[in-house]
């Protein structure tokens, strides 16, 4: 061997720093949000059709205090907040993280394989993948009824509750996050289980719209600790609307959100890397 | 032989495996609530150690261990047992690292952005690999100039052919300059100038930069024409490993002579062969590899009368076939 080689490869003075988990995922998203566009008419149209379902829910909730005017203590403009909220925090977590749902499509396909030959974290390439713009278009009926809420809903705004608005949503997003890097875990494992997950993620999304209180304590009680989907917006809800818990728990409470979304967190990333490592012996 | 990990270029070998194992459990259903457990052994012990600079025939027939052994190498997969380092790395645990020092193709899977023009999945990589802007240019000017694809840059994958996609695939596993690059059916579906490009290319690069090449393919030309040295993986381990020739003067399978008769005649009687076909006046025998030809023609011209003669050696495919069922 040894032969002088003619030009050296770089790798011997290789210094420099590799992408970080923020730059690999602009990085893939981009190239993904750049691959959808290149089909403009279909993604208008998925736009419009996306936009039009999730106004249709929005209106079923205007239709139904037509004949009510409240519902488990709500009244319209509270419901519309906390309705705001939750799919506001939930299509926004779908914007950013849903890439984990493919993951079983690509270990079905194999190319898998391709993320993990790459030099970057293998989690922020999996959450954009499939990343598309289309997944804006029910952001803004989600919005739209947030703001309604904030604007009607007899809330005395103190400082605190104004930042208790971005905070729901930001609780929102890192609890739903979690629940999506639980659900790439879990479609390592069984890779086939993607209808499975899909009714934890989007029954939570459908739960946490409507009070709580409608579901009943067994079930309120299995959501505010169990799943910790309460904290989406229930908890902060209540402080911001000023109500007291139908379930008595304590007030301290209603600000622990960050806490149940970094233990949730945690939860999620030993899970994701228990279904790598259980990849990497299985490889199937 | 204890290994340092800094990835460090050293005489030691680039791809060391010792007594690489990697065991699936299998569950089974075996009645109504009971599962059986079975335990397949895809690789056991296999050792290996390939010098930098190599160019490597890894082949065997399917489900051998041989992909199994190549995700295991690319830190794709853990083994169960055994000791191995790429690079001076441990493939699983500096993933990232190695992920930099090496290229891999699949040949039937591209990793190319298959909506975007190919100059954009090439832009990605040179930010993902962090490679200098400088080197960057040089690569892709070299690489696509050599792959002849400068024509090609701004199509989008999806319209590209097989053969033309290859050449993008190849050149994204080479922008960052590994220093081992695995290649899975890299000719598979390609037509014949195709082949020959993609197959002078990979000469050249392992000429000329001294990467190291270890090539898995079902096309033995592929073989025959670029690596002197084979591993023949068989049952998860090693079945042979060295040079080509040695390894069809091993397995020694039967030459064959082809002789054109002045005229069509039954099948020749000669002590030492047997004819294996008759087409005409033209007529092939086999013949040990390891007897004199020279003396059969003589023994046939004695008896007939012969137009023309040629020998063949036997082709690699045989000499592949007899290794595995032998």
């Amino acid at each position: 061997m040894a032969e002088p080689r003619l030009e050296p490869r770089f790798e011997a003075r290789f210094e420099q720093k590799p992408p970080g988990v923020v730059a690999t995922y602009m990085l893939t998203a981009r190239m993904w949000a750049r691959s959808a566009l290149q089909y403009r008419a279909s993604m208008v149209l998925t736009m419009v059709t996306s936009g039009a379902t999730a106004s249709l829910e929005l209106l079923g909730i205007l239709v139904v205090f037509g004949n009510v005017s409240s519902i488990g203590g709500f009244s319209l403009s509270e419901a519309l907040y906390l309705y705001g909220t939750a799919q506001a925090a939930f299509f926004t977590s779908d914007l950013l993280f849903t890439g984990t749902e493919y993951l079983a499509d690509r270990i079905r396909l194999g190319t898998f394989d391709s993320l993990l030959v790459r030099p970057v974290g293998v989690l922020p390439q999996v959450f954009a993948d499939q990343f598309t713009p289309r997944r804006l278009a029910p952001l803004v009926p989600a919005y739209a009824a947030l703001a309604i809420g904030v604007a009607k809903a007899p809330v005395h705004w103190t400082l605190l509750r104004v930042a208790m608005v971005p905070y729901t949503l930001l609780i929102g997003v890192a609890v739903f996050g979690a629940v999506w890097i639980l659900v790439g875990a879990f479609q390592i494992v069984a890779a086939d289980a993607s209808e499975v997950m899909n009714s934890v993620t989007y029954g939570g999304q459908f739960m946490t719209s409507y009070p709580l209180s409608l579901y009943g304590r067994n079930l309120m009680l299995f959501l505010t600790f169990g799943l910790p989907l309460a904290y989406v917006n229930w908890q902060p809800t209540l402080y911001v609307l000023g109500h007291a818990d139908p379930l008595g728990t304590p007030s301290f409470l209603r600000f622990a959100g960050p806490l149940f979304a970094a233990a949730l967190w945690g939860l999620a990333l030993l899970a994701w890397r228990a279904a790598l490592r259980h990849h990497r012996s299985t490889g199937s | 032989m204890s290994r340092v990990s800094q990835p460090t270029i050293t005489s030691q070998p680039i791809i060391e495996a010792e007594n690489l194992s990697k065991t699936y459990t299998l569950r089974k259903k075996a009645g109504r609530l009971k599962r059986e457990r079975t335990t397949v052994e895809a690789v056991r012990d296999l050792n290996l150690s390939v010098a930098e600079g190599e160019l490597l025939g890894y082949i065997g027939p399917n489900g051998a261990g041989k992909s199994t052994s190549i995700k295991m190498f690319t830190g794709i997969l853990s083994p169960s047992a055994g000791k191995l380092h790429v690079a001076g790395l441990e493939p699983i645990r500096d993933r990232k690292q190695l992920a930099r020092r090496i290229g891999v193709v699949f040949g039937q899977r591209t990793t190319l952005w298959w909506d975007l023009p190919l100059r954009d999945s090439f832009a990605l990589l040179h930010r993902m690999y962090s490679v200098p802007d400088a080197r960057f240019a040089a690569n892709l000017k070299r690489y696509v100039d050599l792959l002849e694809l400068e024509p090609l840059l701004d199509t989008p994958v999806r319209q590209l052919s097989l053969g033309q996609r290859m050449r993008g695939d190849l050149t994204a596993a080479l922008l960052h300059d590994p220093a081992v690059l695995y290649l899975d059916e890299p000719t598979i579906g390609l037509d014949v100038t195709s082949k020959a490009v993609v197959r002078e290319f990979l000469a050249e690069l392992n000429r000329e930069q001294g990467t190291t090449i270890v090539l898995t393919t079902h096309d033995l030309d592929d073989i025959e024409r670029l690596c002197r040295r084979v591993v023949v993986i068989d049952h998860g381990t090693v079945a042979y490993d060295g040079e080509l020739t040695a390894l069809r003067a091993r397995v020694a399978p039967d030459r064959t002579l082809v002789v054109d008769l002045a005229a069509p005649g039954p099948a020749i009687d000669v002590p030492g062969a047997k004819v294996t076909r008759v087409d005409g006046p033209r007529q092939w025998l086999a013949f040990p590899a390891e007897a004199n030809a020279a003396a059969l023609v003589a023994a046939i011209a004695a008896r007939y009368e012969l137009l023309d003669v040629s020998i063949r050696d036997a082709d690699i495919e045989e000499v592949i076939r007899n290794l595995y069922t032998g």
